[in-house]
């Protein structure tokens, strides 16, 4: 699925991210949930404190004009993470019909983005999981993506079409009183 | 001169001429400390449906109690030969605000009574002093990261 007139992809190498970018295997670094705030108050009391670190190929969710290189407006990247269809043992989205439902926007919690055909970075079609951001510091984000070489940039305008879902996510409104359904 | 241990900024909106211990007294406080991450504290008087007398009142409380946070005031002998406005007599509430300044910071004089009715504002900001420390942190290496269960996707 890779129009020559609106491609979906492009390569992009070394440190300028855009929003967009998929970095592979990013770690990712979590605060245990059982973390004691108290203790925190109190730092020395901690010896140490566990946090997890887990790799996820994230996608670049910051706008891109937060992230210009010498004039950056955010210090912090976010980032939400991709999965292919082999990564859901089960639910909707480990089944054809689940992901047609996402495609089509049923989901709100999820955006497809379309199968990768560029030659060295062949990828089977992913789902952007809204329910998890992630944030890293912008710099570290930088020199991850400088040592991934080359990396695979969702292009305009289907990234705008990924911003927006990710935007409808956060500011959907549940109804205590819903219409009927039509029949 | 009031300081205080942390950086206390007072912007004024009035545009009214201010007397000249106003403006020493506004100045000094103006000194945001670069070691901290301030955290603003607010606090707006909104005078409608109010007499002038009890909006007076009001900003003179939230000075008392903005002050009562601080960790130390001390109020230096020079502010009180400025020139100030008539005092007025403070409230019980307002004298208990002092009352907490003394037994928390103990560096307070009665003469705190007197500057504070000399002082006329719209709002207040004080950034909150952050400690800084450091926490040791260990990493437990988890792998691939796997996506949540969706048990209603359709949320």
């Amino acid at each position: 699925m890779q129009s020559s007139r609106y491609p979906w992809f492009e390569v992009a190498r070394g440190d300028v991210l855009e929003q967009g970018d998929i970095l592979p295997d990013c770690p990712i670094f979590i605060a245990p949930g059982d973390l004691d705030v108290d203790a925190l108050e109190k730092a020395a009391s901690l010896s140490s404190v566990r946090f997890d670190c887990h790799r996820f190929d994230v996608i670049v969710m910051s706008q891109t004009c937060d992230l210009v290189k010498g004039r950056e407006k955010v210090q912090e990247i976010l980032l939400c993470p991709l999965f292919q269809r082999s990564d859901f043992e089960t639910g909707e989205l480990s089944r054809a019909d689940g992901w047609e439902d996402a495609r089509k926007g049923r989901f709100p919690a999820y955006h497809v983005i379309a199968a990768c055909t560029l030659g060295d970075h062949p990828a089977d079609p992913k789902v952007v999981d809204f329910r998890r951001v992630f944030s890293l510091p912008l710099s570290f984000s930088r020199n991850f993506a400088s040592l991934c070489e080359e990396r695979v940039r969702l292009l305009p305008p289907y990234r705008g079409h990924l911003s927006q879902d990710f935007a409808r996510f956060f500011m959907r409104v549940g109804l205590p009183v819903d219409i009927p359904p039509f029949k | 001169m009031i300081s205080t241990t942390w950086g206390t900024s007072f912007p004024t909106s009035r545009q009214e001429e201010s007397s000249s211990f106003l403006d020493g007294f506004l100045s000094s406080l103006v000194a945001i400390k670069s070691a901290h991450v301030p955290e603003k504290i607010e606090v707006g008087v909104r005078s409608q449906g109010l007499t002038d007398a009890e909006v007076d009142e009001k900003k003179r409380m939230a000075t008392a109690l903005r002050l009562s946070l601080a960790d130390e005031v001390y109020l230096e002998d020079s502010c009180i030969t400025h020139d100030l406005r008539e005092s007025q007599a403070l409230t019980s509430t307002e004298i208990s605000m002092l009352a907490l300044i003394q037994s928390s910071a103990g560096h307070v004089s009665e003469d705190l009574c007197g500057v504070l009715d000399a002082v006329d504002w719209d709002m207040v900001a004080i950034p909150k002093e952050r400690k800084q420390s450091t926490l040791k942190v260990t990493l437990r290496f988890m792998g691939k990261g796997k996506p949540l269960p969706d048990p209603d996707p359709w949320t």
